[in-house]
């Protein structure tokens, strides 16, 4: 690859992330469980998104790429990670909502609890992303995606009782 | 908690994400000059090692195969042809799997692509089963005329038996080496260390997603 392309690509690549870090930022954070590992998942996903980034279908919006390499680089990453012990009690996890309100950190305890797809169908619908592009991002039909939505709102609701009552009690 | 509730939150949370998230400009440039080592599959340099030790072991076999074939020792060649054949098939298997791995679809509907790694991480049990289908072999690669004619009759009862046992076993093992029986006892017994470890992590994996 010749200088000039590359500094374009280059340049290309610091946009997307500058417009769409908050999203890897958050989607990296509902699949690790400590710091260390949210910085090395992120790592990842910009390493996918540069690898990507010649492949990229302008007939889907850049969010819909961008969530797409996310999720997958996450999944896949949990999916490694799933037996992984934490040495002590304050080393896991470190939240995204440390020092926040309980209803935020029971949000975000809950969210951790559900299966990973699960956790991804959550994370697009909170997004407010239309049930229609959360069916392209996730290859999952339109009627599927509105179930799995309802019955997970409704365990995510039951988590997040659950998780006010120990906090309440405690 | 309701729907407003839910969401509500969640914006708290993307506000809270949005004081803690600065991507690292350090990074962000080693990335896009090619230094950071892409990780996306340790498992890749082991299969490399392991493709290249097959090949070896392949010619290695290959050359056992000529010299039996030369001197007209029809055990050992049919020894090394059954040894032979599942050790290529394992090899191919392998190399097709390193040529999913680095056409993985990165940017595919979420559901394909984890199905995609989920078919790279089980077709090693096919492996496996291949492998198992040339131990009756290396019960049989010693035989010769010599020993036809003069090994004492309990000699060959022994042998006979080690040699069904074998056959009997690989038989039932590459039947039975498959995604349903995960679970089982003997199937964790036999797929225990680091790779299969991987392997029995994405089937339950997969179950629970």
């Amino acid at each position: 690859m010749s200088t000039a392309p590359l500094i374009e690509k280059e340049q290309q690549f610091r946009e997307i992330l500058d417009q769409y870090q908050r999203l890897l930022y958050k989607v990296a954070g509902m699949y690790t469980g400590t710091l260390q590992d949210r910085e090395d998942l992120i790592q990842e996903i910009m390493i996918q998104v540069w690898l990507s980034m010649e492949r990229y279908d302008p007939q889907y919006a850049r969010s819909t790429w961008l969530y797409r390499i996310a999720l997958n680089v996450s999944i896949s990453w949990a999916r490694k990670h799933s037996n992984q012990q934490y040495i002590s009690e304050n080393e896991f996890p470190e939240r995204l909502t440390e020092n926040a309100s309980p209803q935020l950190e029971a949000l975000e305890q809950a969210i951790r609890a559900l299966a990973p797809m699960d956790r991804a169908i959550i994370l697009l619908y909170l997004d407010e992303l239309p049930q229609a592009e959360i069916a392209q991002i996730l290859g999952m039909s339109l009627s599927n995606v509105s179930t799995r939505v309802h019955r997970i709102k409704a365990q995510l609701e039951t988590l997040i009782q659950k998780q006010l009552q120990k906090k309440s009690h405690e | 908690m309701s729907e407003f509730d839910l969401h509500a939150a969640w914006k708290a949370l993307d506000e809270k994400v949005k004081e803690q998230g600065t991507i690292n400009n350090a990074l962000l440039q080693e990335i896009s000059k090619g230094k950071v080592q892409f990780a996306m599959d340790r498992l890749t340099p082991v299969k490399w090692f392991t493709l290249v030790v097959g090949i070896l072991w392949l010619v290695a076999l290959f050359i056992a195969g000529t010299v039996a074939w030369n001197i007209q020792n029809w055990y050992l060649f049919a020894a090394v042809v059954g040894i032979g054949v599942p050790n290529l098939v394992a090899v191919i298997i392998y190399l097709v799997q390193l040529i999913w791995i680095y056409n993985t679809n990165w940017q595919g509907p979420v559901l394909e692509t984890q199905q995609q790694l989920l078919q790279i991480r089980t077709s090693t049990l096919w492996i496996a089963k291949m492998l198992f289908l040339q131990t009756p072999f290396w019960s049989t690669f010693y035989w010769s005329e010599t020993m036809l004619s003069n090994a004492p009759w309990y000699f060959w009862v022994v042998q006979m038996a080690v040699t069904a046992f074998l056959a009997i076993a690989a038989g039932w093992l590459f039947a039975n080496i498959r995604i349903e029986n995960c679970q089982k006892r003997w199937f964790k017994m036999i797929f225990n260390g680091n790779e299969w470890d991987r392997v029995q992590e994405a089937l339950e994996w997969n179950q629970k997603a």
